[in-house]
Formats: structure tokens, sequence, C-alpha cells
């Protein structure tokens, strides 16, 4: 025991030292197993209300902008809702409720406070949480396309794990000729990112529209990702490598929607069995 | 009394750290720490395991902003950790000096040295356990060069200023 206090009391610095290293990489694993809690993010209560202050101070400065930004959306929601009301007879006529059409979509407008886009993880932290009902998942869209996923969940706060991220993929599409690839990001350029899993076999064009494949219940199809930038051909590789600028623009992105799918339940009870 | 201006400095530097340089856009060069002045000045005479604490405290609050829960504690933890050692070696004479660690207590070339290797220590911990991956190596080394002589210019620039 004495040699125990005495081996203590000697090496105490290099004891702390460990015991908080020790601590410091169990947090980090379970960050990137996206068991985080909201308590160390930017969605935590106090961060994310003095990133509110902030957002409201620069939104302030910035009225010209935001207004004309609404204006444009607005004009894209209402072609949405044209599009919907096209939508829905033939909806009706099936009568099918598990049909994925875009009446089983709910969306949730919800406004960015915060947004980092020089990591390698980025992150951005939107107003709105469990208490307007946002869930672990969700789609996060913005009115030019695509934006990323929920990853943890507040009271009034969320946190997104947008598309410039090096550990996430979205299952996505080339308009032109379906072909199903997924969205990969080099952690380096936020405006661009990598199409993955297209055969060489297939034609890939400059200009070519990315959207979402509707594959998964986080997002409905046709979702805009990208235009194809530049695509190359390696003589070894299966593969093509292909560049897509993306639609959306983080560095001046204020206003996103939350999508809610009320049929993901009917989904994940195919795909993981009943309880 | 000492403790309150370290407080206060410490506060105003991590404002500015989490407000402008962690959103600085250097082409995907990463982004400069400015923050690790707070750890390079702590004076010598600290007790080890107050600074251990005061690192990792400081590595915390960056984190907690930054949402990269983890990533600066064990880092700041780490240099903290290491600094005595390194400012025994690189100075002869450690009893002489008291007070804060600068250029002007310590000279310039020798607090140039420390500087250098504490601030590329850093930077490529954080890069690393960042991407938590040594897949993209190159960009890891890229960013901690880019970020570090950015870093290092305004450090030696503060400490030429004060």
């Amino acid at each position: 025991m004495r040699n125990l206090l005495d081996f203590l009391l000697r090496y105490n610095n290099f004891l702390i030292f460990t015991i908080l290293e020790v601590v410091a990489f169990i947090l980090i694993g379970n960050t990137h197993e996206y068991q985080q809690s909201t308590m160390w993010t930017s969605a935590n209560r106090i961060v994310a209300g003095s990133n509110n202050m902030k957002a409201s101070i620069s939104e302030y400065l910035s009225l010209r902008e935001d207004n004309l930004a609404l204006i444009e959306e607005n004009a894209k929601l209402q072609t949405q809702i044209m599009e919907l009301k096209n939508l829905q007879e033939p909806a009706n006529e099936r009568k099918s409720e598990y049909v994925y059409s875009h009446l089983a979509w709910k969306y949730t407008p919800a406004k960015v406070i915060d947004i980092s886009t020089n990591k390698q993880h980025n992150y951005l932290t939107i107003n709105k949480g469990s208490r307007d009902g946002i869930e672990k998942d969700m789609g996060v869209i913005s009115a030019n396309g695509l934006v990323g996923i929920v990853s943890s969940v507040a009271e009034q706060y969320a946190l997104v794990v947008p598309l410039i991220h090096t550990d996430i993929s979205i299952s996505s599409r080339i308009k032109s000729n379906g072909q199903i690839g997924g969205t990969q990001w080099n952690g380096r350029d936020y405006t661009t990112v990598n199409l993955t899993h297209i055969s060489r076999h297939i034609s890939v064009n400059v200009g070519d529209t990315i959207v979402s494949s509707g594959l998964t219940p986080v997002f409905p199809e046709g979702i805009p990702i990208g235009v194809v930038e530049k695509t190359t051909l390696k003589k070894t590789s299966d593969y093509h490598t292909t560049k897509v600028k993306l639609c959306t623009d983080y560095r001046s992105l204020k206003y996103v929607q939350v999508l809610h799918n009320k049929n993901k339940k009917h989904h994940d009870n195919i795909y993981y069995g009943m309880d | 009394m000492e403790w309150i201006k370290f407080v206060l400095k410490s506060i105003i530097i991590i404002l500015l750290q989490v407000t402008l340089f962690d959103r600085l856009q250097i082409q995907g060069w990463g982004y400069p720490m400015v923050y690790i002045i707070l750890l390079l000045n702590l004076p010598i005479q600290l007790p080890r395991w107050v600074e251990i604490l005061i690192g990792a405290t400081v590595g915390v609050v960056i984190d907690v902003c930054n949402n990269s829960i983890g990533v600066h504690m064990a880092t700041c933890t780490a240099i903290s950790f290491v600094r005595p050692i390194l400012l025994k070696h690189a100075i002869i004479d450690v009893e002489r000096i008291k007070g804060e660690i600068n250029s002007r207590s310590i000279g310039r070339a020798e607090y140039i040295k420390c500087a250098v290797i504490l601030t590329l220590a850093h930077h490529f911990m954080v890069f690393t356990l960042e991407a938590w991956s040594l897949q993209n190596w190159w960009l890891l080394i890229l960013q901690t060069i880019f970020s570090s002589i950015i870093t290092l210019i305004i450090v030696l620039g503060y400490d030429m200023l004060k």
C-alpha cells in the first residue's frame, strides 16, 4: 500500500496526464460512433444560445440579401405546390399509402445558427430540436438542394452532418441515366464532392445532374445534389472518378428544411423486422 | 491577481479563436489555432499538474465550440505535459527564469524553437485526431504545415508587439 502511494505521489503528473488522455480518447471514440450526447456539442444550450445571438446580429446586417433569398425560395415553393397538386391526383387514384411520393414528407423549416466548412468533420447547428419533432437520422435540404442528415438532437437545437463530412455517404443517382452511386467528400474543398461506384461501362458527362436516389427513407427521390464538374477514367480502375459541384453553398447557407418521412416506420419494419 | 489576468486573457483569446480563426477558409488547408499562445506562455514555475489541468480545460472549451469533443482536449493535455520537458532541454538555466515564458525571458531563438516544435506537434495531432484516420495523410501534413505557418506568424507577432 505504501509502495503504491509512493508510486502515485512520485508519478502524479504522469498519472493525471494519462487519465485525461484516456478520457479524451474515449470521448473521441464515442463521437465517431455517432453516439454523442448533445451536451458536448454546439447544440448544447450555452454555446447554441451564443451562436444564436451571433447569427441574429449578422442576420440584421444582411437583411437585403435575405429578402432576395426569401423571394427566390418563395418562388421555388410555389412551383413545388404546383407539382404536388399534379402528383396528388394519380396518388389518390392508386389509393396507395406506401408510395414514395412527395405527399409522404413533412417539411420543418429551420435556421442555421452555426456552421463549419474548414474541417474534415464539419457540422451545422440548426435552431429546431426535439421540441419541434426533429429526430436523429432525418434528412435536411435547402432551397438549392440536399444539405445533410441530423446526427443528434437537443431540446431546442439539432446537429446536422453535411455532405462535406468525410464519414458521410449519400445514395445518389445520375439523373439522365438513372445509375446509382454514392457521394464521398475528399476533406478539402467545401464546394465539391466525389461520386463513387459508377462502373466504367457507364457514360458520365460533364454537366450531368446528380440527385438523391430515393433508395433510403431519409430523402425523397430527385433532391438535387450537384452537377458533374469533371470526370476521369483511369486505365486500371473499374470506376469513374467523378467530381461533383455541389448545389448547396455551405458558406452562405441560412435556411434549411428538415424532412420528416411519414412512412419511415413502415420502411424500418420491412428492413429490420417487426419488434 | 495573476490568475484573474490569465482568465481574462484566456476568455478573449478563446473568443477570438472560435469566432474568427476557426471560421477562416484557406482553400481547405486547415485553419490557424492561435489559442496555443495560452499554453506556450504559461510560467515555468507552475506545478506540472496545474499546467496539465489548464491544458485540458482550454481544450475542452475549444472542443465544445467546435463539435470536436476530445480532439483539442487530448492535444492540449499532451502539449502541456511535454512543454516543461522541452523547456528544460531548450534553456540552460531554468531556475533563473521568472514569470511568463516569452522571447524576452528565455531569449528569442529559444522561444522560436519551442514555439515551432509545439505548434507543429499540436496542429498535426489536432488534424489527425479530427480526421480519425491516416488515409489522407498527405492532406494532414499539408494542413499542419500551412496552418502552423499562419499560427506562428500570429503567435510570434504577438510576442514581438508585447
